[in-house]
């Protein structure tokens, strides 16, 4: 009988994941794809260090002076702008960090503790923890730099401050990753988080319009959210300024106790995992049919001829042009987040004339007249290129294994990015004419000139990002999952969409200032629509160039798209 | 001599050192069903996605209905149906919505895609799931609407990898009796399958690979003397005349002594 091998100690166990992880990164720099997208991942993540770095030494220097001036009632307000940014930018913002799938490793006898701690460590090589604890340590350092007999104190209360932290994001992750695991509870929160998100902009013209009212209802409330755990380590560290060491211990305790629970809570999420919990969307078992039809076989199986190319309804785009612009409108109305990047330009425009048009006084200068008038539509139309054109950049990384169908069928590529691009496009042209609607009913609908400038100053901007969508897509593919919030494309396809865009900012600023200094408005749209011409025969290069591209790249693509 | 639907020749593929096909030369005629066997990894599903299109060969080349695939892709596909290993699906369509798709992909009017899309989904037993997303069907139920996409089109050459893993026995019948018609009217089927008794079943020639080279071809009768005939040379039992199973044929060939070999010696701690 063969024996069976004894259970390595967590620490141990804990140190093989690591050692794998570490394998499987190193063995997937041998593509050349994997290598690229890290590539990009190093030159982002040294701009995000920068930024973090550049905010921490703004807390240190802040902190140090809150002690200075005693006043700490604004380091309490520090830490909950710290708890809020490391909980809600991670939900926000498209996230570095990969999600951990537990599932995997669930066939090796991995004991809880190992699991819980894994857990834990993902939530700790997220960007926005790095930042969130460097911001906590620079605080340490500007109060201990202020008042060094503070440090035993300051130390342990930022400690805890960030375990409760930490906690409480994973906490609030595992069970988003409960909820958003079934399609009808994702639409739900969606729906919940466009409405967060509205309300947002509310609470800023609320603040604006009640402001000595909120500004008295948060005096008045300090007692409650002081005591909430965000701000208790500065309660603590208030109180241990002020020599009550047991005002000081309470507070410290109180965060511990909060910590506690909130780990308690979380070890709930985990241990459900641990105990086989499966949160994918699994395949619906097959229903059984009593008997089995016996019918025959369809034409297309019975030696039907092969089809021929035909041109569909629309006349002017071949059959597979069509079907893939249904198709990419299908997908588009079955995922949530490209929905949300749909409708929330349109609520964000609406919120930012709102507020102006409520609380414009009579002779007060509206929100259209501080921008002169006519510019409302124009910052409007940027405003929804600038979101919708994150479609562009990875446009197919939602095909999955279909992506093999795309290299099966007889299309060229070129097709299938121009049904691809006339959806997108037509997604902007509808947004474009949506916020004219919404900018003319709560304002004044743009001049003439205005209106053929924003619109010739569109199909120039659409023109350029659809064909560097195309190219990068192709280029540096990366596979996103249905109703994942936290995806992100290739590193380099981020920093050269960057780039493409503030270079396109700056000819659509430059032809504008030009136009108006030799000639006047008028010229705007000519000079737009020479730009377009230029933009079109650069698209259409790159459209051509498309399905040799794809020819190219099909090992890389099928790789990426397909696993 | 009939005409040949699908010719391989000097078809090799490397991937850094490893060659995983090297110098395959096939030849399957127009109406043959084609069995395609091999061991795990031995190149299978790697000359298939070369032989459709999926993969670029390192040499050689693929002529498929005469046609030259690489000179001729666009052509040359509109006359194949593929299912391939990953199935090829779009997930998030649902089965009727993924079937008038890859229709239209292969130039067929949208009524005729739609006629051909129900056609189908009742012959697969999907009918009931025609409005289910393809994501939440269950893997017998994806092969089989694979299969309905491959054929949509009516193909001339029909390339399955492992088309009857995971369907139940029923649909399997009612997918060999299809397949069989298929051939009966002319089109060209070339499979592989890891189940060695319908490949039996369904197959008039067979050609087996083994690390990457193709080791024996021919028709079942034409292997199954072969095998008896070297038997003989080397002292076996087997006559000329023995009727040899395919899994004997197969094992003979790939050479399962080691297997034997493997089996009594090693792993001596799983004892």
């Amino acid at each position: 009988m063969a024996s069976v091998a004894n259970l390595p100690g967590p620490a141990r166990q804990l140190w093989l994941v690591v050692a794998v992880r570490w394998q499987i990164f190193r063995n997937g720099l041998r593509s050349s794809s994997e290598a690229v997208h890290t590539l990009g991942s190093v030159v982002l993540g040294l701009f995000y260090a920068v930024l973090a770095l550049g905010g921490s030494a703004l807390i240190c220097f802040g902190s140090y002076a809150i002690v200075k001036t005693q006043n700490w009632i604004v380091l309490s307000l520090l830490l909950w702008g710290i708890f809020l940014f490391w909980q809600l930018a991670p939900v926000m913002v498209s996230g570095m960090n990969p999600g951990f799938d537990g599932r995997n490793l669930l066939r090796f006898p991995l004991s809880f503790s190992a699991f819980f701690l894994l857990n834990l460590a993902y939530g700790i090589a997220d960007p926005f923890a790095i930042a969130g604890i460097l911001w906590h340590a620079a605080m340490g350092v500007g109060i201990s730099i202020a008042r060094p007999d503070l440090f035993g104190w300051n130390a342990l209360a930022l400690g805890v401050s960030v375990i409760m932290n930490l906690l409480f994001n994973r906490l609030i992750f595992s069970w988003l990753e409960r909820i958003l695991a079934k399609r009808l509870m994702r639409e739900i929160v969606t729906a919940l988080f466009v409405l967060f998100f509205v309300g947002l902009q509310f609470s800023g013209f609320m603040l604006q319009r009640e402001g000595p009212a909120v500004r008295r209802a948060l005096r008045n409330t300090a007692g409650v959210w002081s005591n909430l755990p965000p701000a208790l380590a500065g309660t603590a560290i208030e109180q241990a300024a002020a020599d009550d060491s047991l005002a000081a211990l309470r507070a410290v305790g109180l965060l511990g106790i909060y910590s506690a629970a909130f780990g308690a809570f979380y070890a709930i999420r985990v241990r459900a995992q641990f105990t086989g919990e499966d949160l994918g969307e699994s395949a619906a078992p097959a229903r059984p049919r009593p008997t089995a039809k016996r019918i025959a076989a369809p034409a297309a199986a019975q030696g039907a001829p092969v089809s021929r190319a035909s041109s569909l309804g629309s006349g002017i785009f071949s059959g597979p042009v069509e079907a893939i612009f249904i198709k990419e409108l299908r997908y588009f109305y079955r995922n949530s987040m490209l929905m949300m990047n749909m409708f929330m330009p349109l609520i964000l425009i609406a919120f930012f004339i709102l507020p102006s048009s409520m609380q414009r006084r009579p002779g007060a200068p509206s929100f259209f007249s501080r921008f002169g008038g006519d510019f409302a539509y124009p910052a409007a139309v940027a405003y929804i290129a600038l979101l919708m054109m994150n479609f562009c950049p990875n446009n197919l990384a939602y095909e999955g294994r279909g992506i093999e169908r795309l290299y099966l069928a007889p299309v060229k590529f070129r097709d299938v990015m121009l049904g691809k691009n006339l959806f997108h496009g037509a997604l902007l042209a509808l947004e474009s004419v949506f916020a004219l609607i919404l900018v003319s009913v709560m304002g004044h609908p743009p001049s003439a000139v205005i209106l053929l400038a924003t619109w010739s100053a569109l199909l120039f901007s659409a023109l350029i990002d659809l064909g560097a969508g195309n190219w990068l897509s192709l280029q540096f593919p990366r596979r996103f999952e249905f109703g994942v919030r936290r995806q992100r494309p290739s590193g380099l396809t981020t920093i050269i969409s960057f780039g493409v865009f503030f270079a396109k900012m700056l000819v659509i600023a430059g032809a504008a200032y030009l136009c108006i200094w030799l000639a006047g408005p008028w010229l705007l749209p000519v000079a737009y629509i020479a730009l377009s011409a230029a933009a079109f025969a650069l698209y259409r290069l790159i459209l051509e160039g498309t399905t040799r591209q794809a020819i190219q790249q099909r090992d890389a693509l099928l790789e990426q798209l397909s696993r | 001599m009939p005409e040949p639907a699908i010719v391989a020749a000097g078809l090799s593929r490397r991937f850094g050192n490893l060659v995983a096909v090297d110098q395959v030369d096939l030849r399957v005629d127009a109406g043959q069903f084609f069995g395609f066997l091999g061991p795990n990894g031995a190149g299978k599903s790697t000359t298939i996605r070369m032989m459709t299109g999926l993969l670029a060969p390192s040499s050689g080349r693929v002529e498929l209905l005469g046609l030259d695939l690489e000179a001729n892709a666009t052509e040359v596909k509109r006359q194949i149906g593929v299912v391939p290993e990953g199935l090829a699906l779009f997930d998030r369509l649902t089965g009727s919505e993924y079937l008038n798709f890859v229709g239209q992909m292969y130039g067929l009017d949208r009524a005729t895609s739609a006629q051909r899309t129900e056609e189908l989904l009742e012959f697969m037993d999907l009918a009931d799931r025609r409005k289910t997303l393809v994501v939440d069907y269950s893997h017998g139920m994806k092969k089989k609407l694979a299969l309905a996409a491959a054929v949509i089109h009516g193909p001339k050459i029909l390339f399955l990898d492992e088309p009857f893993e995971g369907v139940d026995a029923i649909a399997a019948g009612t997918l060999k009796a299809m397949l069989h018609n298929m051939t009966a009217r002319g089109a060209t089927i070339f499979l592989t399958s890891h189940v060695l008794e319908i490949v039996e079943r369904l197959c008039s020639h067979l050609a087996i690979i083994n690390k990457g080279r193709i080791i024996a071809q021919g028709s079942l009768d034409e292997l199954r003397a072969g095998v008896a005939a070297a038997a003989h040379v080397d002292g076996g039992h087997a006559a000329p005349d023995q009727k040899l199973t395919l899994e004997e044929i197969f094992l003979a060939v790939v050479g399962h002594e080691g297997v034997q070999r493997k089996s009594e010696e090693e792993l001596s701690w799983l004892r």
